[in-house]
């Protein structure tokens, strides 16, 4: 059994892998157009860091770029500025992964929040974001909040992946 | 990157990837939505009556305006042609659309309207509301677009002094807030000033109001003030909108 969930493999979780991209990107633009909630890290981002950590045989890099794409198309920022973030961080990610899934959740959460800081600061040098008022604190909570979110994400993809896999 | 940032040569893969995660947007949409659909069924029926009574005032007003402007419009096209110049009156083309979402993140501030290619939308058509200019259009999908708000940091618009007829470049800075640029020192400038655009560069039509002077300060030793404002349309707040084109008549919604 662990060998199989160790072994993870695309085929294995191909509509979960699919649909939760998709809820992800949904729930990131639903922050930006329903709910105007600014503090929110992309779930789409973390989706991709558990998708990195748990199907090893992959890079995961075309998935950053493609999403990265859809970012820059969803908030109108020239076409492979999200792309390059998200392949940076994913990059970081790659280099550690097999350490990473060997970490205790907390120890990952933090891990997580340092990559969520990587990429608030490359966003902060490519789009010079203007931060006025509470938008300044907003931007700089995202990380600290992506520490909170991860172990929940952890959860219900951990679950989901092994309903899938052993049902 | 630098080539989608600094020119148009992608706007064509730009459509077609807006056009790909559109439904996407419409589900993201849906919360606002049903929100607004609810409050709009729980409006009470005096507010209804009481704001129909509004409208139907304001629209006789409105006709009455109409008709005393198409009466000075045919009294400077008569004076121009007794002096020989080119009449500054250009007509436009109307569509009204409907405001799908709006987005307000630090990195882009833009709006989504129901109209698109198949509605005879093209990139770079200005976008106005009852009150003033509100952006510009900068990509489209055949059902849809997106039009840039004038408070994007992306936008610049070329803009005049109503008062005074000094030229400046409006520039967006996010959060409802706008800076005028290149004002020299020693213009006269006030607060509470309205700035219309002037149509240099053809992008913008001429004469829409677009901001009104909110706060001026003197730089020491600079050549130029140092001036912010606020827009006049209501960005986020108008469900309905008009995009314009440099035609003759009105299409409606």
């Amino acid at each position: 059994m662990t060998e199989k969930v160790f072994s993870l493999h695309i085929h294995d979780i191909k509509w979960l892998f699919f649909l939760s991209y998709l809820f992800a990107i949904v729930i990131d633009n639903m922050m930006i157009l329903s709910f105007d909630i600014q503090f929110m890290p992309y779930l789409t981002l973390l989706t991709l860091f558990f998708w990195t950590s748990r199907i090893l045989y992959k890079s995961h890099l075309l998935s950053a770029f493609i999403l990265g794409l859809a970012f820059d198309t969803a908030l109108n920022t020239p076409l492979g500025s999200h792309s390059l973030i998200f392949l940076t961080t994913t990059f970081l990610m790659l280099r550690s992964r097999l350490r990473f899934k060997g970490y205790p959740l907390w120890q990952q959460s933090v891990i997580i929040g340092s990559y969520l800081l990587v990429f608030q600061i490359m966003s902060w040098f490519i789009f010079t974001p203007q931060l006025l008022g509470n938008a300044y604190y907003y931007y700089w909570l995202e990380p600290l909040v992506a520490i909170f979110i991860w172990p929940l994400l952890t959860l219900i993809l951990n679950r989901l992946t092994h309903q899938t896999v052993f049902n | 990157m630098v080539s989608d940032h600094y020119t148009n040569a992608l706007s064509n893969f730009r459509n077609l990837l807006t056009a790909t995660i559109e439904p996407v947007e419409r589900i993201a949409a849906l919360p606002l939505d049903i929100y607004l659909w609810i409050q709009q069924d729980y409006t009470h029926s005096n507010q209804l009556s009481a704001e129909n009574h509004r409208l139907k005032t304001e629209n006789l007003l409105l006709k009455a305006q109409q008709q005393q402007m198409k009466k000075l419009q045919l009294e400077v096209e008569r004076l121009n042609k007794l002096l020989g110049t080119a009449s500054q009156f250009k007509s436009t083309e109307v569509q009204i659309a409907s405001v799908i979402a709006y987005s307000q993140t630090p990195f882009a501030q833009y709006v989504i309207l129901n109209k698109g290619s198949l509605d005879g939308i093209s990139i770079n058509q200005s976008v106005i509301d009852a009150k003033g200019l509100i952006g510009q259009i900068t990509s489209i999908t055949p059902t849809s677009c997106r039009a840039q708000l004038i408070t994007d940091p992306e936008i610049q618009v070329p803009v005049r002094i109503q008062r005074t007829g000094q030229r400046g470049i409006l520039n967006g800075i996010g959060h409802e807030q706008l800076s005028l640029l290149f004002i020299p020192s020693s213009s006269s400038i006030k607060i509470g000033d309205t700035l219309e655009t002037s149509g240099l560069g053809e992008v913008f039509p001429e004469g829409r109001p677009a901001a009104t002077i909110s706060q001026i300060e003197t730089m020491s030793g600079e050549p130029y003030y140092k001036i912010s404002a606020e827009p006049i349309a209501d960005l986020t707040r108008s469900q309905k909108v008009l995009i314009l084109s440099r035609k003759s008549g009105v299409k409606h919604d």
